[in-house]
């Protein structure tokens, strides 16, 4: 609500304009390495000096190894406990084990050497304790030689992952089950499964000074727009933070309007919907340790949008866009234009329905607006227990919320029976909005509508409706107009809006969006095949 | 960022401050259901009937719908003005009246005769009241009639104003008027306009009036008093002129097109002694007006154009034939005719143009009405009425010919 009326204010360009790049000013100096330094020669060195550096951590294991035949130099594997696949490890020691080392002595040799004798896929030479921290951090196992400036990094990552499951925040009927996991490289090769074209590009950067997080953007070039892409990275590259724990803290730092109670970048876990966008010409960012993945620029009307409209046939996911639309407006409006109704403008309730709701309301002891924001903030509460609390109180909260909270808080009078039926319809109808961030936005609006509504009645609602809208049409997502294509208006967008239009009658990409190559269906085969060709060539310049 | 903060700060305390303005919750209304409107010596006589909505609903909360208790109550306030009697009846109704879903105004016979153009400046004026509002008239105090039940519904009011839909929808005997109606007819050329005319049928005793104004009246399957519609009170501007019966009435709605749909009764042969009838429904009518000149008076040309059903036939006639079918709409005609001219000759007596022939004649004739303008009473006077009727028999129903011609066809066989 305070943002709001601070849009009211007209502040917010200002504030905009500040706050665009959060971390460029004044960060500069915070160090995202660990200070570099070459590895000493003498094997006990690096030894020493790679556990003075980890501070004897448990977790961090060097094991020396001895060879069947003491040719040879020694060896040292490091690794940290339980970020490395425990039976891969063993292959390796075994190897390194039953093997002869005469050629170890030196590292070109030596390179060769490890490439021949170790099954493992990927083998770096590491030339700093820097990188041979990150590498062993990252979950390799790192093998020491000694009398070798050189270390090498042998990829076993593996250890304890969730397997990839069906989404828990967003669930459809039809549609594929499966969700993005903890696991960024599992998440990445589900959106592979998905596209898999050359022209899929997946570009990493590694962000959080402590936290060592992947970051990755994922975009489709010659789909993508490349400005867009271009704006992602660069704004990604201005994040100096000591940690990224979720795609949350990555929204926050890139998204365009700060103060805004909209989310101008989609979150989900369903690697279709990423697959989607990319197709539209989106841009998806991927960040290690969520399964959550960003995607931008959005409008406004995405969030109303679920994956299952574009599986379902379309006249179905048309009425149920509808129906969701229906709902944003009562999530929204429903209690407050109650509350206006029955406390100023009465004259607007049919005969019946007034007689019905004053009877309801004759011994009750609160306001109507008291009464709402009690109901409201109630259902907040249950909702919030309902999400915090251990499964095993499940039922006890249930039972509680419905029939303490709702029947007897009327049968005893306290609060009318109409209020409870609205609150609880309006609950209903936030639920039915597939976008969790904005269905939580809309909750904040409710509340000053609801205030408004009780000082000012429906006078109040068109003055919190208002700059609501004029916020809307000035908000950008990466450029894009969040209220597109209503404002500036894109006839052509419309099919896939209110109603989704056939799949065979989309042939072409939502426009602004998708930049380059906007034709995603034809007629003709040849004619399209063409078209593909000629991208293709585009890109290899 | 702190000045912002200040300001928002600010603003949401100037709004959650102002001790939500003109705020009044659901429980301290007092619905009006209906109002009466009163004139004497003494001034303005305003009753109202108020809500009970607990006696109405009976949703959880409150007290169960129940009838220990009316579903209204009436008030009753003198004042000198109609807006001073609103304000006046918190000296006894702890409620805020509130106006806007009152569905009916009943206009007491002295207040009719006084002239209500007070009443229409009210409704006018302030935003509450709403110019939907049903007007009736009433032979006496219109006070008695609010006072009234009415079985089997619970709201009075809102069975009056029902009343006057039905019978609007069904046959049109008494044209229905409301406040913006009233108000337009009364300010045209014309200056003529209506109101139906209720009042309480049954044979009246003190006895029998108390125990209509308490819920008694629910214990029995026949209330001995009832609130009907009984004519049609004509005005002159917005004073009282004189009476309609339900002919004159049907007549007038004829002329001025406001039939839906309306049952006429007709006879079934020439000779009007015949006491066979048959019974036409009207599903559809149209009535265009247009007037000419001739010599030194006006002429009112009306075309009528009637589709509808047979519904009833007493007629020993075999409805098989076209012919007779022709024949029956000829007498329909006739019988329509008759009533329009009825309500023409009542238009004659009364010297008021109800039926806004004026309005018709400005339009045709707009050079000519400004000498007509100041003589217009004689001019109705002299004004001819040219009426054509053309009644259509959609559907003569399931069966063609009535049971009494099966009978005779039986016994001649």
């Amino acid at each position: 609500m305070f943002q709001l009326l601070r849009l009211l204010l007209g502040f917010s360009r200002q504030i905009n304009q500040n706050r665009n790049r959060p971390a460029h000013s004044g960060q500069t100096s915070l160090p995202t390495d660990i200070q570099p330094g070459a590895l000493p020669v003498d094997l006990e060195d690096k030894i020493s000096h790679l556990q003075n550096r980890m501070g004897g951590s448990s977790d961090f294991v060097i094991r020396k190894i001895s060879s069947s035949s003491s040719a040879g130099p020694a060896i040292a594997i490091s690794y940290i406990e339980g970020l490395v696949d425990i039976h891969r490890l063993s292959i390796i020691m075994e190897a390194l084990v039953n093997s002869s080392r005469n050629e170890l002595g030196d590292s070109l040799r030596a390179e060769g050497w490890i490439k021949e004798h170790l099954p493992v896929g990927s083998i770096h030479m590491l030339h700093t304790e820097n990188h041979l921290l990150r590498s062993v951090l990252g979950g390799n196992a790192v093998l020491m030689i000694d009398g070798l400036r050189t270390a090498f990094s042998a990829n076993i990552a593996g250890g304890a992952r969730r397997s990839v499951e069906e989404p828990s925040s967003q669930t459809v009927i039809r549609g594929p089950k499966e969700g993005f996991t903890e696991d960024i490289a599992v998440n990445l090769a589900l959106l592979r499964r998905k596209i898999r074209s050359p022209d899929l590009r997946l570009e990493s950067r590694i962000l959080g000074r402590y936290t060592q997080t992947q970051v990755t953007v994922a975009y489709i070039k010659g789909v993508a727009n490349p400005e867009v892409v271009q704006e992602i990275s660069s704004r990604l590259d201005s994040i100096h933070t000591d940690s990224i724990l979720e795609s949350g803290y990555i929204e926050e730092f890139i998204q365009d309007g700060v103060i805004s109670p909209f989310p101008t970048l989609y979150n989900t876990e369903r690697p279709d919907t990423v697959a989607g966008g990319l197709l539209e010409g989106l841009v998806a960012v991927f960040v290690d340790g969520t399964p959550f993945a960003l995607i931008a620029p959005v409008t406004f009307f995405r969030f109303i949008a679920s994956s299952e409209d574009y599986y379902q046939r379309y006249d179905i996911s048309s009425f149920l866009r509808l129906v969701r639309f229906a709902a944003f407006f009562v999530a929204l409006l429903l209690p407050a234009v109650f509350i206006a109704t029955t406390t100023f403008q009465q004259e607007m309730l049919p005969t019946t329905l007034l007689i019905t709701l004053a009877a309801q309301r004759e011994n009750t002891p609160l306001p109507a607006l008291m009464e709402a924001l009690i109901m409201e903030l109630t259902f907040d509460l249950i909702r919030e227990a309902g999400v915090r609390m251990p499964r095993a109180v499940g039922p006890a909260i249930s039972i509680v919320g419905a029939l303490v909270l709702g029947q007897a808080a009327v049968q005893a009078g306290i609060v009318s029976a109409a209020m409870v039926i609205v609150v609880s319809f309006t609950a209903i109808c936030n639920f039915v909005l597939p976008a969790i961030n904005m269905s939580a936005s809309i909750r904040l609006l409710r509340f000053m509508l609801m205030i408004l509504a009780g000082n000012f009645g429906l006078f109040g609602i068109l003055a919190g409706i208002i700059p609501i809208l004029l916020h809307l049409t000035s908000l950008q997502s990466f450029g894009i107009p969040y209220m597109m294509p209503l404002a500036p208006f894109k006839f052509a967008n419309f099919k896939d809006l209110f109603f989704r239009a056939p799949w065979w009658k989309m042939k072409n990409r939502p426009e602004l969006i998708g930049k380059e190559n906007m034709q995603r269906a034809a007629d003709e085969p040849a004619a399209y095949a063409e078209k593909a060709v000629d991208h293709k060539r585009d890109s290899l310049k | 960022m702190a000045r912002v903060l200040l300001l928002t700060i600010s603003i949401v305390m100037m709004s959650l401050l102002s001790g939500c303005w003109n705020r009044i919750e659901l429980n301290q209304l007092g619905i009006v259901n209906a109002a009466g409107v009163d004139y004497g010596e003494d001034g303005w006589n305003i009753t109202y009937q108020t809500i009970v909505p607990s006696a109405m609903a009976s949703g959880t909360g409150g007290p169960a719908g129940n009838t220990s208790q009316p579903a209204v109550h009436v008030f009753s306030v003198q004042a000198k003005t109609i807006h001073q009697a609103w304000n006046l009846s918190s000296l006894e109704n702890p409620r805020r009246i509130f106006v806007a879903h009152n569905k009916v105004v009943v206009i007491g016979k002295e207040a009719a005769e006084h002239g209500i153009s007070e009443l229409l400046d009210y409704y006018f004026r302030n935003t509450e009241p709403r110019e939907t509002v049903l007007m009736l008239l009433c032979e006496g105090q219109a006070s008695e009639i609010l006072k009234q039940l009415n079985p089997p519904e619970k709201l009075p009011g809102t069975s009056l104003a029902d009343i006057v839909d039905e019978e609007k929808r069904m046959l049109a005997y008494f044209p229905s008027t409301n406040v913006l109606e009233f108000a337009l007819r009364m300010n045209s050329d014309s200056k003529g306009a209506w109101m139906p005319i209720v009042k309480l049928a049954g044979s009246r005793s003190e006895h029998r009036e108390t125990e209509q104004q308490s819920l008694e009246v629910y214990k029995m399957t026949s209330p001995p008093i009832k609130t009907v519609l009984s004519g049609l009170g004509i005005f002159q501007s917005d004073k009282f002129a004189g009476y309609f019966n339900h002919e004159e009435g049907l007549g007038l709605s004829w002329i001025t097109g406001r039939i839906r749909n309306t049952e006429i009764p007709f006879p079934c042969s020439p000779n009007a002694k015949d006491s066979n009838k048959a019974t036409f429904l009207v599903i559809s009518s149209k009535t265009k007006a247009v007037p000419t000149k001739e010599d030194d008076h006006y002429v009112m040309h009306l075309k009528v154009n009637i589709k509808g059903n047979l519904v009833e036939s007493g007629c020993p006639l075999d409805l098989s034939r076209p012919k007779v079918i022709k024949e029956l709409e000829a007498y329909l005609t006739k019988e329509v005719e008759k009533t329009i001219f009825k309500a023409w000759s009542g238009i004659q007596r009364l010297k008021v143009d109800a039926a806004g022939f004026a309005d018709k004649v400005h339009r045709k004739f707009p050079s000519d009405w400004r000498d007509l303008k100041d003589r217009w009473p004689e001019e109705l006077n002299r004004m001819k009425l040219d009426v054509q009727v053309q009644a259509k028999i959609k559907r003569p129903g399931l069966i063609q010919k009535s049971f009494d011609q099966l009978q005779k066809e039986k016994e001649t066989k």
